[in-house]
């Protein structure tokens, strides 16, 4: 109760409570911008907090983290154009729906599964932490490489128009980011003697130009394309029907958020797309998954607002950080005399306590700040399009450069778009090549360590009762369509009628 | 104009990017911020090392010292940006030895370890082999004799091929006589959290995570027993002849002006002294150590060529695990 009652009075301090505001916005704002992700935004504010307090800088970093996962969304639904990484799931449907008229909305459901989706992970974080931070361990090279194989599987999910080209697509997304250094060896993969290429390729560079580029490329290429009122609605919150309706997507793809952040190492863009994936698998609505369904914006926005609340939790108990962003929350900590692991939980729980109240402020600048902010973005779409376009290509280069200041990936901002605009002129989704890309590594990985300790044997990989829960989620979701196949001729035989069915 | 407005809060956001500025020659040097590069990304053990640094040397030198992360290929890419930087003393980096050291021989790097000048070594850690939990061992000799009894049973997790720790276990395999398994992992981060739910055997680690993490070591690679790690004995006790360590410093692109690189050496000489620096490098597990420019390449000299044999019996031949 002490602890409970040091936590409060840290958090309602004036200093902590204008930090989290500030950093909510400021988050929201980087993050909506193409290639200035959450960890430009968490490192661009670390110096500030060599200034302020322990409880101001721990409220303005939890606000930027909040908020620039946040922002992302806002670019993926108006431009087509994820903001950070994370949010590469949400153009899937996020675009479409935006493009349908529905901008305002998808805003709204967007703001709404993101809020959610980091209150509730807050919540079920503050109760269960200690709890979960064992689980999370628990996960090894196999059930990695378990998980990182049925996140795949949702390449078949967005690639509904065409499925060999969506397959390409994803192979030749885990094939570019096989370039660069072995995981195991050392040794350099297709770096064809130019050196920047043997740190591989840089995924903001391949997604803001795989994305954002090539969406510039293709609209100028495009013929005159009626232009309209793009947007008839600024912002609109789902009404209560609408919430209650997808209530069972929206609390399950938090939990999936909640539960991958956890997960030391996986990150919120892989968790967006498992539960994307899932969503797919289970929603009412699946099949207008990819058309602009709210279920798959809600999906991913959720389950990547989750992920900021459970990082955290491998981050203070055990001192892993989830992903590069935690990784620069848990430097910060350190520098601010918080040392992270274990004793943490029973050293210093007000700090713990105060952490969890603070992500929850955050969550709740998050929503008003959305509302507030995304009626001015979605302005954005106003703008005469060569301008808009312009600006985009602005953007896109200076917030690439300035992350590693390394010309080389302006380079590959460049090819990634052109080759974006080759494939969408030939009727490849982008898509899939982004989740190969983003899941190529830790699959990779992940495999090969779990040869390693097998002494090269598949067959112990089925041994762990979590990776095979996976393998048997990932086989039972390829099968799905032929099963349902057959359960209908059965049925269809069982009436006796001739299977004439055209459908 | 919400638009107008909109746009300038883009462009204030992008502009700090903007801010490289060139001009102006030494005569009173420093006379402008100096960039310092990390060639990791922010918020690691060697980041923050830097960026203790980085306020230690501001102090001492008058002028700003700006980090620049820059990160990538085991931090290879910052320190090729660092190779070609221009030899004003205004560029300078945060070179951990096995970057500088070990990547050359790895891979086709822009630089090797004559490209730079050397300015001194800040901060040093000895390397402490940790067991997973509930691990059977206690001692260093009981691993050794489990290992003669089961070659390539036990596993040990390393940050990445090629990195000191990998290179350290395969020298102390030789050593020791055993064999292990090497299982390399993207980072300390990932690998420490495979060793903690026990996927892994053994893990070569800094100090701090024993203090901090809990963890059961068996034996330092230190020359002394540690303070910090009471009842732990080195190798050396345990009757091996070996000591590993990690350790970094500040090195510039070389052709640096006498007076210029002097100026930067006593900056780093004074900077070691700094409490806030002592505090810092301590919380992430290392303890502040000045060398002076010449014991520096020394060191950096010895380990490239101790390593670089290494990599090329061992790991280039395949049998780096």
């Amino acid at each position: 109760m002490d602890a409970f009652l040091s936590a409060l009075s840290m958090l309602t301090s004036m200093d902590a409570l204008l930090a989290v505001v500030a950093g909510t916005l400021v988050g929201i704002i980087i993050g909506a911008l193409p290639g200035l992700g959450s960890l430009l935004a968490i490192t661009m504010a670390l110096p500030l907090t060599f200034v302020l307090g322990q409880g101001a800088s721990i409220a303005l970093l939890l606000g930027i983290y909040c908020g620039s996962i946040y922002g992302g969304s806002l670019s993926a639904i108006l431009i087509n154009t994820p903001g950070t990484p994370q949010s590469a799931a949400t153009v899937l449907d996020g675009f479409p729906m935006a493009r349908r008229g529905d901008a305002g909305l998808a805003l709204g459901w967007s703001t709404t599964a993101s809020a959610f989706g980091g209150i509730l992970a807050t919540i079920i974080l503050a109760v269960a932490s200690p709890l979960l931070a064992k689980i999370g361990i628990r996960f090894g090279p196999v059930e990695y490489f378990a998980l990182g194989l049925f996140a795949l599987t949702c390449i078949v999910t967005v690639s509904r128009d065409n499925l060999v080209k969506g397959l390409l697509a994803g192979l030749l997304g885990l094939f570019v980011a096989v370039v660069g250094q072995d995981p195991v060896t050392g040794y350099l993969r297709y770096d064809f003697g130019v050196f920047d290429l043997s740190a591989g390729i840089g995924l903001v560079p391949f997604l803001v130009g795989l994305f954002a580029l090539s969406e510039v490329f293709w609209r100028a290429a495009e013929k005159k394309e009626e232009i309209g009122p793009v947007i008839r609605s600024a912002f609109q919150l789902p009404t209560l029907l609408d919430l209650r309706q997808r209530a069972s997507v929206l609390i399950k793809s938090s939990l999936i958020g909640t539960w991958i952040g956890t997960l030391p190492g996986v990150g919120a863009a892989s968790a967006s797309m498992v539960s994307y994936a899932e969503a797919k698998r289970s929603s009412p609505n699946k099949d207008k998954f990819g058309t602009g369904e709210p279920d798959g914006l809600i999906a991913s926005e959720a389950a990547n607002n989750a992920v900021s609340s459970g990082a955290m939790v491998p981050t203070l108990s055990l001192g892993v950080p989830g992903d590069p962003i935690t990784a620069v929350m848990l430097g910060a900590l350190v520098l601010q005399g918080v040392t992270p692991g274990p004793r943490l939980f029973l050293e210093n729980q007000s700090l713990v306590l105060f952490i969890f109240m603070m992500l929850f402020v955050a969550n709740i600048c998050m929503f008003l700040g959305g509302m507030l902010m995304s009626p001015l973005f979605s302005r954005i779409l106003r703008l005469p399009e060569p301008l808009l376009m312009a600006c985009v290509v602005a953007l896109v280069a200076t917030g690439t450069y300035s992350i590693n200041a390394n010309p080389f990936d302006l380079l590959v901002v460049l090819i990634a778009g052109i080759a974006g605009l080759l494939l969408r002129y030939n009727g490849f989704p982008l898509a899939p090549m982004v989740i190969g890309f983003v899941l190529s590594p830790m699959i990779e990985q992940s495999l090969r360590q779990g040869l390693i300790l097998n002494q090269g044997s598949f067959v112990a990989f089925a041994a762990s009762p979590i990776a095979a829960v996976l393998f048997a989620l990932t086989t039972l979701f390829l099968l799905w369509p032929a099963i349902r196949l057959i359960q209908r001729r059965v049925l269809q035989r069982r009436k006796g009628q001739p299977s004439t069915n055209s459908n | 104009m919400k638009i107008t407005k909109l746009l300038s809060l883009a462009l204030t956001a992008a502009l700090p990017s903007l801010l490289v500025s060139p001009l102006a020659l030494a005569e009173d040097f420093p006379t402008r911020p100096i960039t310092e590069i990390v060639p990791y990304p922010a918020g690691g053990s060697s980041d923050l090392a830097g960026r203790a640094l980085a306020n230690a040397l501001a102090d001492h030198l008058g002028v700003n010292v700006v980090v620049d992360n820059r990160s990538g290929g085991g931090g290879s890419v910052g320190i090729s940006a660092l190779a070609r930087a221009r030899t004003d003393g205004y560029t300078i980096g945060v070179a951990p030895i096995g970057t500088i050291a070990n990547q050359p021989h790895m891979h086709r790097t822009p630089y090797n370890t004559e490209s730079f000048d050397y300015l001194c070594q800040f901060y040093y850690g000895p390397e402490v082999l940790v067991v997973k939990p509930d691990s059977p061992f206690n001692t260093l000799n009981e691993v050794i004799d489990y290992a003669k009894a089961h070659p390539g049973k036990l596993s040990f997790g390393s940050p990445g091929p090629g990195t000191l720790p990998h290179l350290d276990m395969l020298r102390f395999q030789q050593v020791a006589g055993i064999e292990l398994t090497h299982v390399p992992f993207a980072g300390d981060g990932p690998g420490l959290t495979a060793l903690m739910g026990g996927h892994v055997d053994l893990y070569m680690a800094m100090p701090n995570t024993v203090t901090d993490r809990n963890l059961d070591a068996v034996a330092v690679f230190s020359d002394e027993p540690m303070a910090s790690l009471p009842g732990i004995k080195t190798v050396m006790e345990q009757g091996h002849n070996m000591t590993a360590s990690v350790s970094g410093g500040l090195v510039a692109p070389k052709g640096l002006p006498q007076d210029i690189k002097q100026k930067l050496v006593k900056g780093c000489e004074q900077a070691t002294e700094a409490e806030e620096l002592k505090k810092v490098l301590a919380r992430v597990g290392f303890e502040a150590r000045y060398q002076g420019p010449d014991e520096f390449r020394q060191l950096v000299e010895h380990t490239s060529e101790v390593n670089g044999r290494l990599i090329n019996d061992v790991i280039k031949k395949g049998g780096g695990r």
